[in-house]
């Protein structure tokens, strides 16, 4: 890094800083949302190409939710391109129907580890769906923060988290408890099982 | 809002993840306590929550910094960008010419050569009488090969084509071949 890159001009960072303060953050989301390395990696180059063409538009202060804005609509945009491709004949009401994506070998093939379990569950939900929910649960976001990050409104966000919600447990229903496993990790019916 | 007998609905996932207001969130937990269905809602809710939140990150891989880095790294100006673009023209025809020049060297060199060795071959040929040299060399160890006539196989393609128009045209094959 040279002496003119690490100056830093009135609170706006450094290329340099950027990248190394932010791009695991950014990739982590990516993957979160897409679901596998590769695609994760294309969506991050893409969300700092962005930022570094609109770094003069910049206010200090607002990069995380720049950057979650960013990365959410980058993902989203494409994921809507490719399901208009792919089920252009189906129309707009069976979005939220329709699996996202469909699921690679690499995610059939699941190493029994819960993590893998989770995060095929999380790849089959819809874009819509996984955005509200890996913003709230993963990166921890309130409602209000994902309703501007989405441009959507609140009562949306909170349709969307608990549906998507919904869908997971029940992708993780063979998780439940049953004899022999006491320990609580998904229900399987609509009486809960209480936690010992 | 609420459902028709109180259900909380989509309202779990704001009391789950704490974006009701105090007074709403009260009301919804004393409904949660009486209601069966809205207490399993909650508590499967809750549980996906804390599965999701509980999933190890996952690391970029290290080259992807260097990319990213990679993409600040300031341009060269034009002028420099011209000349360097210049620099790499020039340099490519360079290499071109001396390939051409090259490639001459090696196409003359190879006519020499093969013009050398028609007179070589055309002198031995006149000088060796060919069927005792070959029996003089394999006589003593074996026999001589009988794949090919020695003549045949020191004549140069060029001269068997002038002289072997005969030789050609009575062996066998060739013979069922016009046929």
């Amino acid at each position: 890094m040279t002496t003119q890159q690490a100056v830093q001009r009135d609170g706006v960072p450094t290329w340099d800083e950027l990248v190394e303060r932010h791009s695991a953050r950014v990739y982590r989301l990516a993957y979160r949302l897409t679901g596998n390395r590769a695609d994760a990696e294309d969506l991050t180059q893409e969300v700092f190409v962005r930022v570094f063409r609109s770094l003069d538009t910049y206010t200090p202060g607002t990069l995380e939710g720049w950057l979650h804005r960013i990365t959410t609509n980058l993902f989203l945009d494409q994921a809507r391109r490719k399901a208009r491709i792919r089920f252009d004949a189906l129309g707009d009401e069976h979005e939220h129907r329709v699996p996202g994506r469909v699921l690679s070998p690499d995610h059939q093939v699941l190493d029994g580890s819960f993590d893998a379990d989770v995060e095929s569950a999380l790849a089959a939900l819809s874009p819509e769906f996984r955005a509200a929910v890996v913003l709230c649960d993963i990166e921890g976001l309130s409602y209000d923060e994902i309703a501007d990050v989405l441009g959507v409104k609140m009562g949306t966000v909170r349709s969307r988290i608990h549906r998507g919600r919904a869908l997971l447990r029940k992708a993780l229903a063979h998780r439940a408890p049953r004899p022999g496993r006491l320990r609580y990790s998904g229900p399987r019916d609509t009486v809960p099982t209480p936690v010992s | 809002m609420r459902l028709l007998g109180g259900h909380l609905g989509a309202q779990v996932a704001a009391l789950v993840d704490g974006q009701l207001s105090v007074a709403d969130a009260d009301r919804a937990w004393a409904h949660v306590l009486r209601c069966r269905a809205c207490c399993g809602a909650v508590e499967r809710e809750t549980w996906v929550k804390n599965r999701l939140s509980l999933m190890s990150p996952t690391d970029p891989p290290p080259e992807l910094t260097g990319a990213l880095t990679g993409l600040g790294a300031p341009a060269e100006p034009l002028g420099d960008r011209v000349v360097s673009a210049w620099a790499t023209v020039g340099e490519l025809e360079r290499r071109h010419r001396s390939r051409r020049a090259g490639l001459v060297a090696v196409g003359a060199g190879s006519a020499s050569l093969a013009i050398i060795g028609i007179g070589a071959f055309g002198g031995l040929l006149e000088a060796t009488p060919p069927g005792p040299t070959e029996t003089a060399i394999h006589g003593s160890t074996r026999a001589p090969t009988p794949t090919a006539p020695p003549a045949e196989r020191l004549v140069p393609a060029e001269r068997r084509a002038g002289l072997g128009e005969a030789v050609a045209s009575t062996s066998p094959e060739d013979r069922r071949l016009r046929r």
